[in-house]
């Protein structure tokens, strides 16, 4: 695609399914980075119509793609959460298991 | 006429005429899905057909009794599994969500429901939207009911299968990339993507949040603007979701055809892979149109021919940052063997996507790291504002543009499942539509000689729905 772009080779492939957290014992990688490479090959295409005069935010197209002001309104108080959440106990929130808590 | 075979519409008019009870309703579609699992080769449609959905159809026959008017009351629907209902599972067909219960309603089911209608289960689908067969399911592929050979269409082609095979009058899906339009094609039915910003996002599992939507499928062009007319409309809970008042689509009329400025991609007419009996029944069409008084002309948008490429690099990005979220501590699977976090990341992660959400995030973190890939984001954001600048210049002269919905029908399961590249091209023309935000139409257009559904579609301007709907309304007068 450019002159940065790095070709998925062995080494890349292992990096891109770490920062994917996904283990490489989990798939048949050979296929699945073949896979991968023939996909990516297909992006050259927008090589072809890419370019500064297109900015990605150039051309809103509705209204909602720019937010509307927040409407502020009143939250709940702790005594009202309390009376809502079914993990509350003791006077505290409990935490995710993984923390050590009881949840 | 048999319960299983009307519409929304019809059944509306049969429960406030007193022919018909929500219970009646409800158990006639019960005894279709039960009799359809003992056949030899099942739809499939639903994971889940709700235990309770029979009382909340007794409980609406006697809120009618008591004199609730409500425009939906009694009247069942059916959702994707990625479409939260307050205390059932939405696993998004995916093993990595098994046993989450959606704590709340999304925006869209519980506006329904506020309008009386009762949720009666929900629909398979490829795991997490990702697919166009829901061969990528971890409950396995739904069958198509025209030929049950053949896929449904994906991802949400459980909720196009419950409708078209007589188990549901009326279903929910969500579209990234054409996941409503593609199956409601491949099944004869209508199949609505709205503009983004018609209907809340709030409730609905993301997939790519700059391009989800939630879909309609119905059998009957009244049932789309009926559903639509109480699910519009803006939502504290998604600042995108836009003010609108879309409660005159409660009773459509048909459009007046004569007049009407049509436009047709030169792109995807010239496009290879467009099968021929399709192109024939585009023609014809076409013809219909112009028979009655529409001016039709071709148009040229080149860019066009790069929307599958721009889809993938934004679809999959935004994927890969939105599937980060399971990782095995708030959300169903948990793969821990007590050696710390990142392990137990990659060992839930590993286990509970499937092969086809693998690629897709692998490739969208490739895409997301100028390292790797170079400025191929840039160039995908670039290429999506030159859509939606071309497109916009299309509807300032033309009032819709007409395109097939699917270059083929729908294909035999198992035939590309193994090749990811060919399945992404079924969506050859229905991703510039999610590209430029606009809604689209697939309605059933005819039949191929051994009888299989086409389905072309009508695009309109942002907020268009009105138009494109009283345009098939007088499409299907005609029928």
């Amino acid at each position: 695609m450019d002159e940065k772009k790095n070709a998925i080779d062995a080494t890349t492939f292992e990096n891109l399914l770490y920062l994917s957290r996904l283990s490489p014992e989990s798939s048949n990688v050979d296929i699945l980075a073949g896979q991968v490479r023939q996909i990516v090959d297909y992006f050259e295409i927008l090589s072809q119509y890419a370019g500064d005069e297109n900015p990605y935010d150039a051309y809103p197209a509705t209204t909602v793609e720019s937010l509307r002001p927040g409407d502020v309104e009143k939250s709940l108080e702790p005594s009202d959460l309390k009376k809502i959440s079914g993990e509350f106990m003791d006077g505290y929130f409990r935490v995710p298991k993984v923390l050590g808590g009881g949840a | 006429m048999n319960i299983c075979d009307m519409s929304l519409t019809e059944l509306k008019g049969k429960l406030e005429s007193g022919e018909l009870t929500s219970l009646a309703i409800v158990e006639a579609y019960k005894a279709a899905y039960e009799a359809d699992n003992k056949t030899e080769k099942p739809l499939k449609g639903y994971i889940e057909f709700y235990a309770d959905a029979l009382d909340a159809a007794r409980k609406a026959d006697e809120a009618r009794a008591n004199g609730d008017t409500r425009p939906l009351l009694g009247l069942p629907f059916a959702a994707k599994d990625n479409i939260s209902i307050k205390g059932k599972p939405c696993t998004c067909g995916s093993k990595i969500l098994a046993g989450y219960v959606a704590p709340y309603n999304a925006t869209v089911a519980d506006r329904l429901i506020a309008a009386g209608a009762i949720p009666m289960g929900r629909t398979n689908m490829d795991e997490f939207a990702m697919g166009s067969s829901t061969e990528y399911s971890c409950y396995g592929p739904s069958r198509n009911p025209v030929n049950r050979d053949l896929t449904p269409g994906g991802s949400s082609g459980g909720s196009a299968a419950v409708v078209a095979g007589g188990q549901a009058p009326f279903a929910l899906g969500t579209e990234t990339g054409g996941s409503v339009r593609l199956p409601a094609s491949y099944c004869g039915l209508y199949g609505l993507k709205t503009t983004y910003g018609t209907l809340s996002r709030y409730g609905v599992v993301a997939f790519g949040s700059s391009l989800d939507q939630v879909g309609l499928f119905s059998k009957k062009i009244d049932d789309i603007g009926l559903a639509l007319s109480v699910m519009a409309g803006r939502d504290a809970h998604d600042d995108t979701s836009a003010d609108l008042d879309f409660a005159a689509l409660a009773k459509l009329t048909p459009a007046e055809i004569k007049g009407l400025k049509i436009a047709l991609p030169k792109e995807f007419m010239d496009a290879k892979g467009l099968d021929p009996e399709i192109a024939s029944i585009f023609e014809k069409a076409c013809e219909w149109f112009r028979s009655r008084g529409a001016v039709v002309e071709t148009v040229s948008i080149p860019v066009l021919e790069a929307a599958i490429g721009c889809y993938y690099v934004i679809a999959l990005s935004e994927a890969a940052s939105n599937l980060s979220r399971f990782d095995g501590i708030r959300y169903g699977l948990r793969k821990d063997a007590g050696t710390g976090y990142d392990d137990l990341y990659v060992a839930t992660r590993s286990d509970g996507f499937n092969a086809e959400v693998k690629r897709r995030i692998v490739i969208g973190n490739y895409v997301l790291s100028t390292h790797f890939s170079g400025d191929c984001y840039k160039k995908g954001m670039s290429v999506r504002a030159r859509i939606q600048k071309d497109v916009g210049e299309v509807f300032k002269k033309y009032d819709v543009l007409l395109c097939p919905t699917s270059p083929t029908v729908a294909f035999k399961l198992g035939s590309k499942v193994d090749d990811p590249l060919a399945m992404y091209l079924s969506d050859l023309y229905t991703t510039f539509v999610n590209l430029a935000r606009i809604p689209s139409l697939s309605v059933p257009m005819g039949e191929t000689g051994a009888g299989l559904p086409v389905g072309i579609q009508i695009c309109g301007p942002h907020f268009g729905e009105e138009r494109i709907l009283k345009i098939a309304k007088a499409w299907e007068a005609t029928k």
